[in-house]
């Protein structure tokens, strides 16, 4: 066979292998009941922060621990905990994105996304995210 | 909505000089790629068309250079009639970030495209030669596009580009309800805007002055290979254009490359995420075309030195440059959302942008197609298609074949066009071989990160909701190392094969050195790294080995001569970089681990992250190899400045070791933005180490709150007091104090007692006041709000018989101390500085090879 041959195949099943790979690694957009059917597993779920219920974060006894409730798109509601400081826009924020797997019966974030009113573009909502681990 | 015909104190006339300048930038244009390209297809007066050309390019050029000139003016002067001097600057914004103003906004992206495609085709003009007509014909096209996209008109409903000269009162009518306009009368509302909305603060940064600027450079820089690869196959002369093409390439795979560096540097040196690249689509946007154009760079070479190549290389010169407009596409149409932490406006453009990066897909293919008839019917089926596929929003079964065929046409017209290279077989010993591979790998690279960074529009074309992997990252980590392997090998032996054929007893000899000296280093610098995972051996190894390979070529075979060093030096770069990202990624280490968490929860997380420390002021707390202290914080507005001293300590033999610094990590409580972080960095030849503040308590509300619990004592001097932390002594009371600063002038007497306050922390003094004036008295207490409290002396009980018997009664008042910490983030990146070492002399080397491709024309 000439390497030329060898060459296009391998190409083509790397190509192959990318795509594959990504459809299977890719992350869903799920509501709480479906994260919590299967507990370990990491999903993103996108739901508003219910700003009337207690949000906990004291710093002085542990800096690296956040709880706040978020509703999902079904409106059910969880305890997300998130091993990291507050968020300093958390408050002001419209819709949050939390990547991370349910634990029991609360979420175990390990990643936020906010989205919050953009502040030097009105009328535009603008993105931050944060890590509990640094990437 | 009213008639008013003269608004007080407004400066139109810039703003029409610029808006002109925009409409005379697009005639211009279009009328130059009409020009040149009479210049390129006709046999007659295509000299004088050529020089009606250059007139109408250089008419465009000035009048992209008035508007850019108009625009600075307008954020220079603060003329806050115009929109986007208000939502981009503010009149306290320093002088050196108003340049940065431009690129905060959409239309001053575009501008500053513009112009380095107007000082590029100034170049061109001049040094193009017998390939200027085609050439710039192409560089017109894409300055007609871009101008369009600031024109700012209305066509049947649909609004064209986004005009930076607009005016606020035109954008934002609502102002004339705002009560404060309506007192001044709506024709002075310009009184009533003092200011504008004020430049990002992350955008105040000296090296977001510079790099977005040489970044856009790079991006022009992309059309010059594109539009010679069009000039031939315009013009027929298929393998001409490969010559000029080369150091065109290689200028903008150096300023690219430097531009993207620069933007990594100002992560890392200013943003908080730690680190220096993310991933992030917008990140990866300006990453995809500078991976074609190395691996264009590559063929073009091969091409030159061999003949082969050259189907590839078309291909590669027409998707380096479409990629460009893909990035801008997707950066620059709100496509992204949830993916990206980027915030970019949509300006409603996202159809103009698809149209535009649609327009160049098709470009290619109708230059290649040999006939006319091909050619129409090329073009009327995509017309068509378009037409069916605005009309009635997006189909997936009209939209979807519609893209694949204009992608498909450009491989298939091209490949049918450009000569056939011989079918004999490959010789595996050949230079060209390898560098072919190398370019692969490239294309490889570039392939699964457009996939990846492509996720929302495939949830868009297919109609499907797929997240990006959770650990985005890591995820592409798993793909780019093993490419980044593979590449290092490559670089490592490829120059000791000669083009055609080698002889492999001589190579072998030769890899036999540099496997030798390569694997030696690999183990020195693996036990300094403190490496233990294999593939990350097996990545250092592959990079070292770029390095001495090249080093060893450089000096064997090339005699060390620097002239011709380019090549050489540049993959030397190149490795150091790699050097340099697997030290400080895989080395990376989080020193500020808290272990004040211990206490909090009984379902304690073993597992949890705790990359946050807790510094309470004045108290010492073990960070990694050091002893960290938080001493207190100083405000230059709008930054506070949070002090932090480093002790070096040794854990072994628990001795302070000298290394002592401090870093001052600053954060801006910014009322838009609430608290924006800026990291301060300690660099070292071998490490850095990285700070940001995480978050800081809100002191000014502490210091407001109430003091309670009040409660009145009788103390003779001397007594103890306990109060909340600690206790306090009545030490002294002075009779006559210093009235200065009292306001008690008229007083008879005026007392001042002095309590020594003992807390863990720290030990004060509170000084309260105590005046009698006639039968009145008058209490000063003082507030220790640091611990709390709050002294009053308020009334003297006297013993005539016994003065030392006197008792002072005193009102004490507590409330919850307001506490000064602050919550750090600490990392340590080892041996970082391969990274950006490896960066300058990968640019050296790219110098280098221009100047000698200069040299030789």
């Amino acid at each position: 066979m000439k390497p030329r041959y060898i060459i296009a195949i391998v190409l083509i099943a790397v190509g192959i292998a990318a795509i594959v790979s990504l459809y299977g690694n890719a992350s869903q957009y799920v509501t709480f009941e479906t994260a919590s059917a299967t507990p370990g597993k990491e999903f993103h779920v996108i739901g508003e922060l219910m700003k009337d219920s207690s949000m906990h974060y004291d710093p002085e006894t542990d800096p690296n621990h956040l709880e706040f409730f978020l509703a999902d798109s079904t409106h059910e509601v969880k305890k997300v905990i998130f091993h990291s400081p507050k968020p300093a826009d958390l408050e002001r924020s419209e819709k949050v994105v939390i990547i991370g797997k349910m634990n029991g019966e609360n979420f175990e974030a390990s990643s936020i996304l906010l989205k919050c009113p953009s502040k030097y573009n009105d009328g535009t909502l603008e993105e931050s995210e944060y890590n509990a681990v640094g990437s | 909505m009213m008639d008013i015909s003269a608004f007080a104190g407004e400066h139109l006339l810039i703003g029409n000089i610029g808006k002109i300048s925009i409409y005379l930038s697009f005639a211009a244009s279009l009328f130059t790629v009409f020009a040149y390209g009479w210049a390129t297809f006709n046999k007659e007066d295509n000299e004088l068309w050529r020089k009606i050309g250059r007139i109408g390019f250089w008419i465009h050029g000035l009048s992209v250079i008035s508007i850019f000139a108009t625009l600075f003016v307008i954020i220079q002067q603060h003329f806050f009639e115009y929109q986007y001097a208000y939502q981009h600057s503010s009149v306290e914004l320093p002088v050196r970030y108003m340049v940065s103003c431009f690129w905060e906004g959409q239309e001053g992206s575009f501008l500053l495209w513009m112009t380095w495609h107007v000082v590029l085709g100034w170049i061109l003009m001049y040094r193009a030669k017998e390939w200027e007509s085609p050439v710039m014909m192409v560089m017109a096209i894409a300055q007609v596009m871009l101008s369009t996209m600031l024109l700012g008109v209305e066509i049947a409903g649909t609004k064209i580009g986004s005009n930076p000269f607009v005016l606020l009162r035109d954008v934002q009518p609502q102002i004339f309800n705002l009560p404060f306009i309506q007192i001044r009368g709506a024709e002075n509302y310009l009184s009533g805007i003092q200011d504008g909305n004020g430049l990002n603060p992350l955008l105040q940064n000296y090296w977001m002055v510079i790099h977005p600027p040489t970044l856009f450079l790079g991006f022009a820089a992309c059309i010059v290979p594109f539009a010679y690869a069009m000039a031939g196959l315009m013009t027929g002369k298929l393998s001409e254009w490969v010559k000029p093409a080369i150091s065109w390439t290689l200028f903008g795979v150096m300023i690219l490359g430097t531009g993207i560096i620069m933007g990594a540097f100002w992560a890392y040196e200013s943003l908080s995420f730690g680190g220096y690249w993310a991933w992030d689509p917008v990140e990866n946007a300006s990453l995809i075309p500078w991976l074609l154009l190395i691996a264009l760079s590559h063929t073009l070479i091969i091409f030159k030195k061999t003949g082969k190549a050259l189907y590839i290389t078309f291909i590669l010169a027409i998707f380096s440059f479409l990629l460009v407009l893909y990035a801008t596409f997707l950066t620059r149409s709100g496509i992204l959302g949830n993916t990206s932490v980027h915030a970019f406006t949509d300006l409603g453009m996202s159809g103009q942008l698809l149209l535009f990066f649609f327009l160049f897909v098709a470009l290619p293919s109708v230059f290649a197609l040999p006939n006319n008839i091909q050619k129409i019917s090329f073009v009327g089926l995509l017309v068509a298609g378009s037409v069916l596929g605005m009309t009635n929003g997006y189909v997936a079964y009209v939209h979807i074949p519609l893209i694949v065929v204009t992608l498909a046409a450009v491989f298939y017209s091209v490949y049918n066009r450009v000569p056939k290279a011989s079918q004999a077989d490959e010789e595996l010993s050949s230079r060209e071989f390898w560098m072919f591979i190398g370019a692969l790998v490239f294309v490889i690279s570039c392939f699964q990160v457009i996939l990846n960074t492509s996720m929302p529009v495939w949830n868009n074309l297919f109609g499907i909701d797929k997240a990006p992997p959770v650990d985005v990252v890591g995820y592409y980590n798993k793909w780019q190392m093993p490419i980044a392997i593979i590449v290092g090998l490559l670089i490592g032996f490829g120059q000791f094969f000669k083009y055609k054929k080698t002889d492999w007893k001589k190579f072998r000899l030769q890899l036999f050195t540099i496997i030798l000296s390569s694997l030696g280093t690999s183990i020195l610098l693996a036990l300094l790294f403190d490496l233990k995972n294999p593939v990350m051996i097996i990545f250092l190894i592959s990079s070292v080995f770029a390095v001495v390979g090249n080093i060893i070529y450089w000096v064997q075979v090339l005699k060390g001569k620097y002239k011709v060093a380019g090549g050489s030096v540049a993959h030397i770069g190149f490795g150091l970089m790699l050097i340099g990202i697997l030290s400080s990624g895989s080395g990376k280490k989080v020193i500020s681990i808290n272990q004040s968490g211990m206490v909090y929860s009984e379902n304690f997380d073993e597992d949890a992250n705790r990359e946050h420390i807790l510094l309470i002021k004045n108290v010492p707390t073990m960070m990694g190899d050091y002893e960290a202290t938080y001493v207190g914080d100083t405000t230059i507005a709008p930054n506070t400045y949070y002090k932090v001293n480093y002790r070096g300590f040794d854990r072994m033999t628990q001795t302070y070791t000298g290394d002592d610094f401090s870093l001052q990590p600053n954060a801006q409580v910014n009322p838009k933005m609430g608290l924006v972080s800026n990291p301060d960095t300690r660099h070292y030849l071998s490490h850095d180490v990285f700070t940001h503040v995480s978050q800081v308590p809100d002191k000014e509300s502490a210091r407001k709150a109430p003091f309670e619990h009040f409660l009145t004592h009788e103390l003779r001097i001397n007594d103890t007091l306990h109060v909340q932390n600690g206790e306090a002594i009545l030490e002294l009371v002075t009779p006559n104090a210093d009235r200065t600063g009292l306001n008690l002038q008229d007083a008879d007497h005026v007392l001042m007692a002095e309590l020594k306050v003992i807390t863990p922390f720290d030990t004060v003094y509170a000084h309260p006041v105590f005046a009698l004036h006639g039968e009145q008295s008058v209490s000063i207490p003082d507030e220790l709000h640091d611990q709390g409290l709050r002294f009053k002396l308020t009334d003297i009980i006297t013993n005539p018989e016994d003065f030392s018997q006197t008792r002072f009664v005193i009102e004490t008042a507590e409330k919850p101390p307001v506490k000064d910490y602050i919550i750090l983030k600490a990392i340590v990146f080892p041996y970082i500085n391969f990274l950006w070492g490896g960066t300058i002399i990968m640019i050296i080397g790219f110098l280098l090879a221009i100047l000698e491709k200069f040299k030789r024309r």
